[in-house]
């Protein structure tokens, strides 16, 4: 009796997980979609798609505009994607390439979010969906 | 009655040779006054040599003192002979005479205490209840621990400690006082003091004998005395504590602020201060830190609701109360003073990473407690700043 409340409760949890989990989930080429969708609608998407190479050369760049604490994405996420990055606190950022950090890319408010945030840190405005797509094409890559 | 029990004075500085060594010193006294020796030790050297984190250690020490001091007082109308109050040659007639046989270099063998050791028990104890006294009032006010806690402020709990810190120095004037006396009796005038307080026996006329050992009415008396201090502790301990409260951390405080750092505890800012920091997170400290309007007004009415002004803890008082210019909690006087003896290096160890990720070394931080025995600065982070 008790075993069984166990397993049916053990059951209906799981599922409102699922549930709850797949209602926020989008896979890192939905989101690429997304912003495909968004470069079109502003005419900006370009003739051979988005490139991881522009991506890379985004990443890597040293940006006017922004703030003068963070020039660059390297500036807290190192010179590698594949590398472990520090905030200017101390704390340890995960990989941005999805290889080593799956659940990358896969919260559209989160990637959104942080888009935003330091897109407006080391540029000083926000990125376009163009820039993102090549940006998340070249962590997809990696 | 005091005359009769005290009188037993013998002339010149000892000389006793006819006299058989006996019992002077009931064994309750004894083992009361080395255990005494052990506690106050820790209770010392934890006290002024031991990192924030020992103060687990001397507040055991600290109750083993209060203990057996509970136990003394009580000996001293339930103890041997020469173990009670009324037995001490403690009137000024009395010093005034000891003094000047001790000046004209003589001191007459007692069985039980000259005027001036009498005079130094007393010292003893009465600084012992003062260091007991302050140290819980501290230990409640700053720590929010014991059984005090709920009742006394943080502001009065850190005048109890700098009081605390008084006495311990007095308390060290003190033994070296005693250790004085005793050395002056035992080396200069021959007395076998030591031997009086291990053995218990001195070499006096018999009729000056302690009644016996008193060894199972010393049990009772200190079973009395250790059952008086766990009830009392135990019930001002259960008592309420309303100067601190759990914080239940909202979602969207913990992973937006605790995305790029520790996410402080509310209590360390001020409401008003709260509302600057984030209606200013466009740039903050540099960085654009923006949530968006509804999770904005969802972190400030969490912020607000538990700021530092709904809090009587030494971090909330001494940080979360402290106005600092750049809004930071850690340019606060109160932070640079408690922090001096870190070097840079321990911040920015990668154990560390900087000053603003608290819980690096005070594991509590998340409760807003930073009691001090939760302070484990990372053997990787020291290690770091050794190399320095």
């Amino acid at each position: 009796m008790i075993r069984d409340i166990a397993i049916i409760s053990g059951l209906t949890l799981a599922a409102a997980l699922f549930v709850a989990g797949a209602a926020e989930a989008a896979s890192p080429q939905e989101m690429l979609k997304r912003y495909e969708a968004e470069a079109k609608a502003a005419g900006d998407f370009p003739e051979g798609g988005f490139s991881a190479e522009r991506g890379k050369a985004f990443y890597l760049a040293k940006h006017k505009g922004g703030k003068p604490a963070t020039p660059s994405c390297t500036t807290c996420h190192t010179d590698s994607p594949l590398k472990a990055g520090k905030t200017r606190t101390g704390k340890v950022i995960q990989p941005m390439a999805l290889s080593k950090t799956p659940d990358r890319y896969s919260d559209p408010e989160k990637v959104e979010k942080w888009f935003r945030r330091n897109c407006r840190s080391v540029l000083g405005r926000e990125c376009t969906p163009r820039e993102k797509g090549d940006f998340l094409t070249y962590m997809i890559s990696q | 009655m005091l005359t009769d029990r005290t009188a037993n004075t013998h002339e010149g500085n000892g000389g006793h040779g006819g006299d058989r060594e006996v019992l002077v010193r009931d064994l309750p006294v004894r083992i009361f006054h080395w255990f005494l020796v052990v506690a106050v030790a820790v209770a010392l050297l934890t006290g002024f040599f031991g990192e924030e984190n020992l103060l687990t250690v001397h507040v055991w020490a600290g109750q083993a003192v209060a203990v057996l001091i509970i136990f003394r007082v009580m000996w001293w109308f339930a103890g041997g002979r020469y173990s009670r109050l009324s037995a001490y040659p403690l009137a000024p007639g009395r010093v005034i005479a000891h003094l000047r046989n001790v000046a004209a270099g003589r001191s007459p063998l007692v069985a039980g205490h000259n005027p001036a050791g009498a005079w130094m028990i007393v010292i003893l104890i009465t600084l012992l209840f003062g260091l007991t006294l302050s140290g819980v009032v501290a230990l409640g006010g700053e720590e929010d621990l014991g059984p005090l806690r709920a009742w006394v402020s943080y502001r009065l709990g850190d005048a109890a400690g700098e009081l605390h810190e008084l006495l311990a120095w007095l308390l060290l004037a003190a033994i070296a006082g005693h250790l004085a006396g005793v050395f002056m009796e035992t080396k200069v005038f021959g007395h076998p003091l030591l031997k009086a307080m291990t053995a218990g026996t001195m070499p006096v006329p018999p009729q000056e004998a302690e009644k016996g050992a008193l060894a199972l009415r010393g049990l009772i008396v200190f079973l009395a005395a250790l059952a008086l201090f766990v009830t009392v502790w135990n019930t001002l301990s259960a008592a309420p504590d309303t100067r601190w409260r759990q914080v239940t951390y909202i979602k969207a405080y913990s992973d937006n602020c605790g995305d790029c750092h520790h996410a402080h505890h509310p209590s360390l800012r001020t409401a008003d201060m709260w509302e600057r920091i984030v209606r200013g997170l466009e740039d903050h400290y540099g960085e654009d830190a923006t949530v968006g309007k509804k999770t904005e007004e969802e972190i400030l009415a969490f912020l607000k609701a538990n700021g530092a002004e709904f809090f009587d803890t030494e971090a909330a008082v001494r940080l979360g109360r402290a106005r600092t210019r750049d809004l930071r909690i850690s340019s606060a006087r109160w932070w640079k003073k408690r922090h001096r003896d870190i070097p840079e290096r321990v911040f920015a160890s990668a154990a560390v990473g900087s000053p603003a990720n608290c819980n690096a070394c005070h594991r509590d931080a998340e409760t807003g407690r930073f009691d001090d025995a939760n302070i484990h600065i990372p053997e990787k982070a020291r290690a770091a700043g050794d190399e320095s």
